[in-house]
């Protein structure tokens, strides 16, 4: 446990330092408060229909999913394929530390960066509470979903990470995986509903599982199907990692 | 050295595959076996404990097919993905049950042949190709129930501005399903020739009629010449006699009650005629530990009143010592020309459905008399007695924001041993409207759009301000 937290600690400085991070932070917020803003202005017209803001801002359109994957993308880019491109992959590999605390370390330094642009986005509802009535409910499992969500896609950007050589290259396979998700998620909603394709989309659409999130449904198949598919994300990271070391 | 890197290579082959596996494996179970936390407002996709405990019960398969123009759902209440959410509940909670959307825009051949298949149901029969109303198909075996989404959601008063709208999908679906699925219908036989309702008849009988059939009942008028033998009958119902029955017929009902029937006694106030003249019937709820006023109930207080000036009529509240109607406890019932009750048996054998406030009275009784009492004797015999056949009057019983209704329905399904009867009363989905004033406005685009993001990005630069001069 005392490895992990030093590799942890060594990882969250190495993003908290890096001028990625405030830019993908500082373009997070921009991109967020804007999507919000026209929430609000829309709803809040005279002939707006009724509508739960808060609801609409987590993946209420495909626009709030296709920034999140380039931030997640973005933030995971640099975990491997950044020690690989320096040189410091090797070393790393060989030091008196286990493969699995090098990946959890990595995995855990970009999710709690993750998590962390959330963390401002919780004024929006507060902005909110003034002006109407929303439900704490599902804003709380909107936050939850979000959470989730991104435990897998930080995942599959490690993996990304972990099988290239380069950075860019690792964001693009990064945008690559999670873009590939989403597409499916629309496959799933555009096939006819009765057939076996169709429902095996649907289940693993991101769509239909934030849709269930954000008005207050925390189905225990949607925190499964994250869980695993971070968790084989992770093992398929070690796999790669063991590869690389026996090479 | 080559058999070392060979080995973890098909180490590392045999755990990408196991990974790949697992990870299958693990949602397919998830999918088979799932469960979810309700964390909305009104805890809209939750089942209640009726419907749930309904659909432990069906002995058949139930298909129900949404009927939906999702593309017509972009905005607003999105009927849609209520349904969807909810249906997935309903599906989860008996394996029995199979939930399928047809979009008649994706799926035109499919929605065709349903309409073809259900037309009489749906409305369609004889109809050209215009346009279908939308809703939930419920299908079992030869029988097909239909809800418009009309009725699934009851539509709103132009101009509410309250944060939450009415929901009834629960409540009709799980009476749609029911209605299909029960296989063996309990009959519910009315006796005739005392002046009676004729559930043919008018208005008030014909609702009461609707409800009991869509709860899957069958209804059977007795006829007077065979007498009272009621063959097959799961409750007998007496509504609103306005003629006294005759001894031996009062006898008859008496011997079925200590022989474990059930009975169901609307009574209206019998006017200057005593209760046994008029009914004929004071040695039944006798033996049932009930007695029935001769004079109507009162209201007193003028503040009560449910129309000013008019005492007799009444408005008395479900109370809550009756456990299947406990979920209505507080709510209005609404009755004229009411007879009084009052219990005169052990007070665990009589209860109290529906109180009346200590304003209202009876001229002959000290103290508010009860509306309703539900009587259990020894035996299994079961009699409720509602103190009026008005308490299904539709301008009562057809408000939204009374339990007449809700009330006979359910004490029906005590009689016949129903597990869930109670038509579930609508519950409230969030909706927010949004009044932001301009400047509000203004404020909030500054707030979220110039103020948070040029924060996280002064935070960088002092962040790469520091670390600057760190290494220098």
């Amino acid at each position: 446990m005392r490895i992990f937290r030093a590799l942890l600690r060594r990882e969250l400085l190495a993003i908290w330092t890096s001028p990625t991070a405030w830019v993908v932070l500082g373009t997070f917020l921009l991109l967020s408060g804007i999507y919000f803003y026209e929430i609000l202005w829309v709803l809040s017209r005279p002939a707006a229909p009724y509508g739960t803001p808060m609801a609409t801002f987590f993946g209420g359109s495909l626009l709030s999913f296709v920034p999140l994957v380039l931030f997640v993308a973005a933030i995971t880019m640099r975990s491997f394929a950044e020690e690989h491109h320096a040189g410091t992959l090797e070393p790393l590999l060989t030091a008196p530390v286990t493969a699995n605390q090098v990946v959890a370390a990595k995995y855990a330094g970009a999710y709690l960066f993750y998590l962390a642009l959330w963390v401002p986005t919780a004024v929006y509802p507060l902005l909110l509470w003034r002006h109407a009535d929303p439900a704490w409910g599902p804003i709380l499992a909107g936050y939850l979903g979000m959470a989730l969500f991104g435990a897998a896609l930080t995942a599959l950007g490690v993996l990304a990470s972990a099988l290239a050589r380069r950075q860019i290259v690792a964001a693009i396979l990064a945008f690559g995986f999670g873009g590939g998700w989403l597409l499916a998620g629309l496959g799933g909603s555009l096939l006819p509903g009765g057939s076996t394709a169709g429902r095996v989309l649907r289940h693993v659409s991101p769509f239909e599982m934030m849709d269930r999130f954000r008005v207050g449904l925390v189905d225990s198949r949607d925190v499964v199907l994250c869980v695993s598919v971070a968790a084989a994300a992770l093992l398929w990271t070690r796999v790669v990692l063991d590869l690389r070391r026996s090479s | 050295m080559r058999s070392t890197s060979g080995s973890v290579r098909l180490r590392a082959l045999l755990a990408g595959a196991l990974g790949l596996a697992l990870l299958v494996e693990v949602n397919e179970l998830s999918c088979l076996r799932h469960g979810a936390l309700d964390w909305s407002r009104g805890a809209v996709f939750t089942l209640s404990e009726r419907t749930v405990a309904a659909l432990e019960t069906l002995d058949r398969d139930v298909a129900l097919t949404v009927l939906l123009s999702e593309g017509l759902e972009a905005v607003g209440l999105r009927r849609g993905e209520l349904l969807r959410r909810l249906l997935d509940r309903y599906a989860a909670a008996s394996p029995r049950i199979a939930v399928r959307f047809l979009d008649p825009d994706r799926e035109p051949g499919a929605f065709a042949e349903t309409v073809r298949r259900r037309a009489f149901v749906l409305g369609r029969a004889g109809a050209g190709e215009g346009s279908l109303e939308q809703g939930v198909l419920v299908e079992a075996g030869d029988r097909a129930a239909f809800r418009s989404l009309e009725e699934l959601f009851p539509p709103v008063a132009e101009g509410d501005r309250s944060s939450s709208v009415p929901v009834a999908v629960e409540g009709e679906l799980t009476a749609a399903i029911l209605q299909v699925a029960a296989e063996r219908r309990p009959v519910v036989c009315l006796t005739t020739g005392h002046g009676e309702w004729d559930l043919a008849g008018p208005e008030a009988e014909a609702l009461w009629r609707a409800h009991l059939e869509s709860e899957a009942y069958e209804i059977r008028s007795l006829d007077p010449a065979a007498g009272l033998d009621a063959e097959g009958c799961a409750a007998l119902a007496i509504a609103g006699p306005s003629r006294a029955f005759l001894p031996h017929e009062a006898e008859r009902l008496r011997e079925r009650l200590e022989a474990g029937g059930r009975l169901l006694v609307l009574l209206d106030a019998p006017g200057e005629a005593p209760a046994e003249a008029a009914w004929g019937l004071g040695r039944l709820l006798e033996r049932a530990g009930i007695e029935a006023s001769r004079g109507a109930v009162r209201e007193t207080d003028a503040a009560r009143m449910f129309e000013p000036g008019v005492s007799s009529l009444v408005v008395g509240s479900a109370g809550d010592r009756f456990a299947r109607t406990r979920g209505l406890a507080g709510q209005r019932v609404v009755l004229l020309q009411a007879a009084g009750l009052r219990p005169t048996g052990p007070a665990s054998r009589v209860v109290p459905l529906v109180e009346a406030p200590a304003s209202q009275r009876v001229e002959e009784w000290d103290g508010p008399p009860a509306l309703a009492l539900a009587a259990e004797i020894e035996g299994g015999g079961r009699l409720v007695v509602i103190g009026g056949s008005t308490v299904l009057f539709p301008p009562f019983a057809a408000r939204g924001d009374t339990a007449n209704l809700a009330l006979v329905m359910e004490a029906v399904a005590w009689l016949v041993d129903r597990p869930a009867a109670l038509p579930l009363p609508p519950v409230r989905a969030e909706r927010v409207r949004l009044f932001l004033e301009p400047g509000t406005l203004g404020f909030l685009w500054w707030w979220l759009v110039v103020a948070m993001p040029a924060g996280a990005a002064l935070a960088g630069f002092l962040v790469w301000r520091a670390r600057r001069r760190g290494e220098g």
